[in-house]
């Protein structure tokens, strides 16, 4: 991973670095990424991937409504709450 | 001033409370007396309020003068790591971007402490958002080894495994995504239990990798280790992945699990890598135990030395997305911009180097043309890993090994090599991938006085069968199980 790649994920990831940070974490993550080639050893061909433990079922139950008790608490402890709302700096130019 | 064989004993300290031997105040100001001193050197705890500490015990010692007793924990104060939600006490992650921030509600497990009438003492240190395996990654101190003060509690749970195993709590929970519960235990010389993938509810607990995210029990003997995980275990409708049933903590306790034990010994977790003086405290525990009854069956389980990087393309793609949250809309503080995205960006610098890291290798590994040769080759990894286990626990009950490839090495030597640092989850990565219990119990000590930890691995659901095992071997062991008087190594 070179330094403008390094940019371009940390600006996927919402990440804003400096010069040192890029030239580091490029170093590092590369490091890092060379090491997880050793996965190539292993045949997976036709291995069906798992994004779970293996025998994770979601147990079901009753569609029954049940809201959260304190909503507005939630709300009243962020940076800028107004009532039931959060207060943000503008989305669009 | 509790006397010496409470302090030894969270079931004794417990039984005592109720038989009013002793108050819960007079727990609670013992611990908070050994916080007072000891903590400046160990560095366990983030947040302790005593007014918050006491007036819970005063609480609980006015409805014990009403008659009223019940509580499985009794007076027994609980520490509790940062990344779970407490009421009263602010919840930070160690992170910055959690700074001072207090939610409205305690996690399952902490709710099932307050009605075991047990005491919430205070949040402990971890690596940033459980990212780490030293403490060292904390975004406010690093935690110490009360065993050498100049050495690492190990991680990400270290703050929690240092104040049990320095005295200054009793019982503690962590949590363990890929061994965050079991190698501090083992660096501490405690016992840390990974529950079984769904076995507790992780409703409050801050997601870090939601696949993998475990809270466990910490304690400095199995019969507390036990207590802890019967009152937190169960099913809680609030976590989707929450099982039904609960944690057999009869059968935990049985006593005759040793007899006729098929102990699975996998080659690959002798490797030449092991240091000498752990293989040989490892080894000793499989003497003891064939001596008591159990047969080792030798398998090979070639697929663990791929554990880490499928675990670390797993945990930094869940992570990734996880920590999106964090952006100051919602939670903690905003580093407030004209624009939105600036916004994110600016607040989102508060993240410590590692989760930045994470974070990164995530979204790489997530991003259009890197998604197949890395996150889904991990998963298939995953899948097969899952099905060596499985082949496994088909000629075996339980697998023994070591938890940790090396005692608690010194602050520092890893902390700037990423690569390192993974490393040393090399015996406690696998489990986790698998959904798999998992427990961390002392078995020795090194020359230099460095507790070691062995590590037993069960099939889905054998929570009890680990505990039951432990606690044989633990008696077989017949090691000093005392918290310290004080840290050392100063």
């Amino acid at each position: 991973m070179d330094v403008r790649e390094a940019e371009k994920i940390a600006g996927l990831a919402r990440l804003s670095l400096d010069a040192a940070e890029r030239s580091r974490f490029a170093g590092q993550l590369t490091a890092i990424l060379g090491y997880f080639e050793k996965l190539r050893e292993v045949p997976t061909e036709g291995v069906a991937p798992a994004s779970h433990p293996a025998d994770m079922r979601s147990p079901l139950r009753a569609d029954d409504p049940a809201p959260f008790a304190t909503p507005l608490e939630l709300v009243a402890r962020s940076h800028r709450p107004e009532g039931e709302l959060y207060r943000v700096p503008r989305v669009l130019e | 001033m509790l006397p010496a064989d409470l302090t030894r004993s969270a079931t004794a300290l417990a039984a005592a409370v109720r038989a009013r031997r002793v108050t819960a105040r007079t727990a609670a100001d013992h611990y908070l007396g050994r916080i007072a001193a000891h903590d400046d050197a160990v560095r366990a705890f983030l947040h302790v309020d005593p007014a918050v500490v006491r007036a819970q015990a005063d609480a609980l010692d006015a409805r014990i003068a009403r008659g009223d007793t019940a509580g499985a924990l009794l007076g027994v104060p609980v520490a509790i790591k940062d990344n779970l939600c407490t009421t009263g006490q602010p919840t930070t992650c160690a992170s910055k971007i959690l700074a001072d921030y207090r939610p409205p509600y305690d996690a399952h497990v902490v709710e099932r402490i307050r009605a075991e009438g047990g005491v919430i003492l205070g949040k402990t240190n971890l690596d940033e958002f459980a990212m780490g395996a030293s403490t060292e990654n904390s975004g406010v101190a690093a935690s110490r080894n009360p065993h050498d003060l100049k050495r690492v509690p190990g991680g990400s749970s270290g703050g929690s495994a240092a104040a049990v195993a320095a005295g200054l709590a009793p019982l503690a929970l962590g949590s363990d995504t890929g061994g965050s519960v079991r190698q501090p235990a083992a660096l501490c010389g405690i016992v840390g239990h990974r529950p079984t993938y769904g076995a507790l509810s992780r409703h409050g607990l801050i997601a870090f990798a939601s696949s993998l995210d475990q809270v466990g029990p910490m304690a400095l003997n199995l019969e507390d280790c036990t207590l802890l995980m019967a009152v937190i275990a169960g099913h809680d409708s609030r976590d989707s992945t929450s099982r039904p049933g609960g944690f057999d903590a009869a059968a935990a306790r049985r006593d005759d699990a040793l007899s006729g034990l098929r102990i699975g010994v996998p080659a690959e977790y002798h490797s030449d890598a092991l240091d000498p003086e752990v293989r040989a405290a490892v080894r000793q525990l499989e003497d003891l135990a064939v001596g008591a009854g159990a047969r080792l069956v030798p398998l090979s389980m070639p697929l663990t030395p791929y554990a880490i990087p499928t675990y670390y393309l797993v945990v930094t793609s869940e992570a990734s997305s996880n920590l999106a949250r964090f952006d100051g809309i919602r939670y903690g503080p905003r580093d407030e911009q004209q624009e939105l995205a600036a916004s994110y960006a600016t607040t989102r610098r508060r993240f410590g180097d590692e989760v930045k890291r994470r974070i990164m290798l995530g979204t790489y590994a997530l991003s259009a043309g890197y998604y197949d040769a890395y996150y889904k080759k991990a998963l298939q990894v995953r899948a097969r890993i899952g099905e060596e286990f499985a082949r496994a626990f088909a000629r075996c009950d339980v697998l023994l090994g070591p938890t940790t490839p090396t005692p608690a090495f010194p602050l520092g030597e890893k902390s700037d090599d990423p690569v390192q640092m993974y490393l040393c989850d090399v015996f406690t990565a696998p489990a986790p991938l698998a959904g798999l219990p998992a427990l961390s119990m002392p078995c020795g000590k090194s020359k230099a006085g460095l507790p070691i930890g062995a590590q037993l691995q069960g099939p889905t659901g054998a929570d009890a069968r680990l505990f039951a095992v432990a606690r044989a071997l633990e008696r077989r062991l017949a090691l000093d199980l005392s918290p310290l008087e004080a840290p050392r190594g100063a």
